[in-house]
């Protein structure tokens, strides 16, 4: 391998290399994880390099390539992790909300909470939109689902965030 | 017109989020400003925004672990593939890279030429001879750069050097010129008669074509695609449209240089060491320059 390779991985590493990481925890939720995870795809990024069209951000190409290695690595493993098992569970969160959100005094803590209790597919989405900063389209492709999928998911997600603030006392109006 | 709560909703996370356009963002900002329930959830949207951005900040930056391990196992990986599968791979991914169109309008326009060249009265230049160099120029021209292809960026950051693609495309683009103008000469040979001799033919575009590809596609690099296939035009037509030395010709103008400039043209079409010597130089050129151009440690946008 010739040295330039190995400076264009490095490259690939520096300028991308913390946001693939923050995807990959939130789909794992677990750091040792999360790096295996980036180190696969960037693996499998190097060897897909030549099929990539262009047809779009590198970023959401290299997103997509997280969430399938994510998926991988928790199937694999048998963690909770993407999964429809997940999104069923997230339906008793949603009559249940964990306690710590109804006691958090701090209206962040209780989003915080809130959010953390939502499940993987949810809280992908909504690191996709806010951290990574990708519009409708690039969202629905990092996760392979339609756009209707991802319309639906911020939907309830919104639905579950809102109804904890209520119940720790902090309606949404309170963030204005 | 003002947009209604339900065109507005599924659009407010992204409008939260800053990633809607601005046309759009304009119109969703006239709806706020009169919808207190949008305006109330675009809150709740930057608030859960805000708090999904500050987790992912407080993340520290992943280990150096990560990176040495991957550059280790594609390293290893790269072993276990011989050379000549390396080749035959890098040309292959080359295929779609390139522009779709080329690949039938060469052929058609090569096509015609020597369909043409039948029924052309003979002594006068081989029509085949005039436009596979164009040809081949204008594909060479189109193989490299932003211009032509979006994913350049990316296939900058991969383990194929930017030289070894521009040689695989260069090698791709003018093979297949080069076996259709021969395609085009065994069939002229075949059926145009005794002027048509096979030899003959090959060596009257051959050299030609070489030295324009060279001179399109390294001006392509400096100058984009579209400014250097048309100045290889320019050069290709000048030497056609240019009086021979000495020889009365209708575009006879009394330009000074002129005389001087078709006596270099004249001596460089005549000449093939020249002209693959020059294509040689000018491919080494466009190398040099491929290098140049892409410094390790660029950003993507």
């Amino acid at each position: 391998m010739a040295g330039g390779d190995e400076e264009a991985l490095r490259t690939l590493y520096a300028t991308h290399g913390r946001r693939l990481l923050a995807y990959a925890f939130r789909l794992t939720g677990n750091r040792a994880l999360a790096e295996e995870v980036l180190q696969d795809s960037l693996l499998a990024a190097w060897r897909g390099a030549r099929s990539f069209r262009g047809d779009g951000r590198a970023i959401s190409w290299l997103l997509g390539i997280v969430h399938r290695q994510a998926l991988n690595a928790t199937r694999r493993k048998r963690l909770p992790g993407i999964g429809l098992e997940e999104a069923e569970a997230a339906g008793t969160v949603l009559a249940a909300p964990p306690a710590d959100v109804a006691s958090a005094v701090d209206r962040r803590d209780a989003l915080g909470a809130a959010i953390g209790a939502l499940s993987v597919e949810h809280r992908a989405v909504l690191e996709l939109v806010f951290y990574q900063q990708l519009t409708l389209a690039e969202t629905a492709q990092v996760c392979g689902c339609p756009l209707g999928t991802v319309k639906s998911r911020l939907n309830h997600a919104k639905a579950r965030l809102r109804q904890a603030l209520e119940q720790a006392g902090r309606g949404a109006e309170d963030l204005l | 017109m003002s947009m209604g709560c339900h065109e507005v909703r599924d659009q407010l996370p992204f409008y939260a989020a800053g990633t809607i356009p601005a046309e759009q963002r304009s119109a969703i900002a006239d709806h706020l400003a009169s919808c207190p329930d949008c305006r109330a959830e675009v809150a709740l949207w930057s608030a859960v925004g805000d708090q999904v951005t500050a987790e992912d900040r407080r993340l520290p930056a992943p280990s150096k672990a990560v990176l040495l391990g991957a550059l280790d196992r594609v390293r290893r990986e790269r072993q276990r593939v011989s050379a000549p599968m390396r080749l035959w791979q890098l040309l292959r991914a080359q295929v779609p890279l390139v522009r779709r169109s080329l690949w039938p309008a060469s052929a058609v326009i090569m096509a015609a030429s020597c369909l043409l060249s039948l029924g052309l009265p003979q002594g006068g230049p081989i029509l085949l001879a005039v436009v596979a160099p164009l040809v081949a120029a204008a594909g060479v021209a189109m193989i490299y750069g932003p211009e032509n292809d979006p994913a350049l960026e990316l296939a900058l950051a991969t383990p194929t050097s930017p030289r070894q693609v521009l040689l695989a495309r260069l090698a791709l683009v003018y093979g297949y010129d080069l076996a259709l103008a021969l395609a085009g000469s065994l069939a002229l040979s075949a059926f145009g008669g005794p002027a048509y001799a096979l030899r003959g033919l090959v060596l009257s575009w051959l050299g030609p074509m070489t030295l324009l590809s060279a001179l399109a596609l390294t001006l392509s690099l400096w100058i984009g695609a579209t400014n250097g296939a048309t100045v290889s035009f320019l050069f290709w037509l000048a030497r056609w449209l240019l009086p021979a030395p000495g020889a009365a010709h209708a575009l006879a103008l009394p330009v000074p240089g002129l005389a001087t400039l078709a006596a270099a043209l004249e001596l460089l079409a005549g000449s093939a060491p020249i002209q693959f010597g020059l294509a040689a130089l000018l491919l080494s050129l466009g190398l040099w320059r491929v290098g140049q151009a892409t410094v390790p440690g660029r950003t993507w946008a």
